[in-house]
């Protein structure tokens, strides 16, 4: 059973600043959605009202945070890595996306080889990177400004829906995309199989070995 | 029932603030001591128990001779209302006699509606969490009654009527007033699309604490007409688009699973391989 050798992944810190993160953004963007329309109103007994759902909005804020700074201190070369690679979009990350319509529905496609992340990795982490930093920055005038500039508004708006709706299609290929959730295990256990890896990491597969013989 | 208004006319005004003890009375609001502000000026600014005010503005001449301006504060009950279109509760809305009223239970608190009020009115009680204003006497005119503060005003400084009249009304009340103060001038009748309050201001807006063209700002449209709706558009597009892409996933994983019968190496022996 070779091809079922595990390679690490994640660090522990960096899988708990994660699954952290993503609990309190789905939880923010509920509790937000709340006052941006009426389509979960129904959640709002959860909240006990829709104060309450504020209140909660705020303490899931304070974590977000956390949960922001948390691997910035304890695993800055990790972080440091993760946004060399993301801010570095190169020709492979270029083919990965032709092929990527393909295996959003599904169907197994050849894709050029591709590093520690791939190129819709990248776009996702992008994105979040950027509503994640323009959230906090908003949510934070929002709450703590008397008179916040009134283009926070918008703003906070606009992020949280740009946000949402490519956390919907990360979590749809993490969780239920037959050929692609396989992923998921990286940030479970830390560890995805070298066959995966293999497959759908070449570059990475590569300069790992390269560094070993 | 058609628009009603009110006509405040500063040029005949005392501040005698018979208005902001009315008012407390017909609205049962306690009386608040205030610290000494400074001038003549009762308190520092309107608050959740005191709906209007005379407002102070003391002017230095150039000849270092000193001018006193007042007027009324109140809510204007405008026609283009910021607070109720800043509002995520609908705990404002606009009745047909053009009060801007407060749905008390929908009211959560948030203050969106204080940032967005061209005039500073709306204040937020933070204990009880609800922001209050004036009520335009909702409970008076909408019986046939006019609001306290214009009931109580000796020299007819606020003159309550439909809006029609007291738009009417303005234009005989500012010749009057042009021969005492030759640069009166109304306020709020064109103004955002038409105030509830009609002032005659004996002089420039800003001398009252009144900004000279009021105007909602453009964030406020670019938050509620153009973000929500491209918001909600956006975040539908992506549920619909995964839905779809997951159904067609499921469909193309069961005709693998269909031939990996067939043949070994096939979807099925992937999976398990792979956990
Ligand atoms: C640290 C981060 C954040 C802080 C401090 C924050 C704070 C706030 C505050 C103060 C408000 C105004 C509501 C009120 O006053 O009660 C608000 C509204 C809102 N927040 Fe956040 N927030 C943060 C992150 C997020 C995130 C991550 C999302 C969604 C993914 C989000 C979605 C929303 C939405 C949708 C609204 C309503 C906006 C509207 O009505 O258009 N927020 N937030
Ligand atoms: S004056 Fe302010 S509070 Fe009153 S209706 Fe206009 S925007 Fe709303
Ligand atoms: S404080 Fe009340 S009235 Fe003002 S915007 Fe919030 S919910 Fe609406
Ligand atoms: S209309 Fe009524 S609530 Fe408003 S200021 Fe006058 S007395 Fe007060």
């Amino acid at each position: 059973m070779s091809s079922k050798r595990m390679v690490k992944r994640f660090s522990a810190a960096v899988r708990v600043s994660h699954w952290l993160y993503a609990a309190s953004f789905i939880t923010l963007a509920v509790t937000g959605y709340l006052q941006f329309g009426s389509a979960l109103d129904w959640m709002i007994p959860l909240f006990g009202s829709l104060e309450g759902a504020m209140v909660v909005h705020r303490v899931a804020a304070v974590f977000l945070i956390i949960a922001v700074v948390l691997p910035l201190l304890m695993r800055p070369r990790e972080v440091s890595a993760w946004l060399n690679e993301v801010f570095n979009f190169s020709r492979a990350d270029a083919d990965f996306l032709k092929a990527f319509p393909a295996k959003f529905v599904g169907v197994k496609k050849e894709i050029p080889p591709q590093g520690f992340y791939n190129g819709g990795e990248k776009i996702n982490s992008l994105i979040q990177i950027i509503c994640g930093a323009g959230l906090i920055i908003s949510g934070l005038f929002l709450w703590l400004s008397a008179a916040p500039p009134t283009i926070m508004y918008p703003l906070h708006a606009l992020l949280m829906a740009i946000g949402v709706a490519s956390a919907i299609g990360h979590i749809y290929l993490a969780l239920l995309n037959p050929i692609s959730n396989e992923a998921i295990g990286g940030m479970i256990s830390g560890e995805i199989s070298e066959q995966y890896m293999k497959e759908n990491h070449g570059r990475w597969y590569e300069q790992v070995y390269k560094k070993r013989v | 029932m058609s628009r009603m208004a009110r006509l405040i006319d500063i040029t005949r005004c005392t501040a005698c603030r018979g208005c902001q003890v009315s008012c407390k009375r017909w609205n049962q609001l306690a009386g608040e001591i205030g610290a000494f502000t400074g001038s003549y000026q009762s308190h520092d600014d309107l608050s959740p128990g005191r709906w209007t005010m005379i407002k102070f503005y003391e002017e230095k001449k150039p000849g270092g001779e000193m001018a006193w301006h007042f007027r009324k504060a109140t809510c204007m009950h405008c026609a283009d209302a910021g607070c109720l279109k800043a509002c995520p509760n609908e705990a404002l809305v606009r009745e047909e006699n053009g009060t801007i009223r407060r749905i008390e239970e929908n009211c959560i608190g948030c203050g969106h509606c204080v940032q967005f009020c061209p005039f500073d009115i709306p204040k937020v009680d933070e204990v009880a969490q609800k922001m209050k204003k004036c009520t335009f006497c909702y409970d008076r005119i909408s019986n046939g009654r006019e609001p306290a503060c214009a009931k109580t005003c000796v020299p007819r400084a606020i003159v309550y009527g439909t809006w029609d009249e007291m738009a009417a009304l303005a234009d005989e009340r500012l010749a009057q007033a042009q021969k005492l103060y030759p640069d009166s001038r109304i306020y709020g009748r064109d103004e955002l699309g038409g105030l509830g309050v009609i002032y005659i201001l004996p002089d420039t807006p800003a001398k009252y604490g009144l900004p000279e063209d009021p105007s909602l700002p453009f964030t406020l449209g670019l938050w509620k007409d153009v973000v929500h709706p491209f918001g909600k558009g956006l975040i539908g597009a992506s549920l619909a688009a995964t839905g779809l892409a997951f159904i067609i996933s499921r469909r193309n994983a069961m005709k693998l699973k269909e031939s990996a019968k067939l043949e070994e190496g096939g979807y099925d022996d992937e999976q398990q391989k792979n956990g």
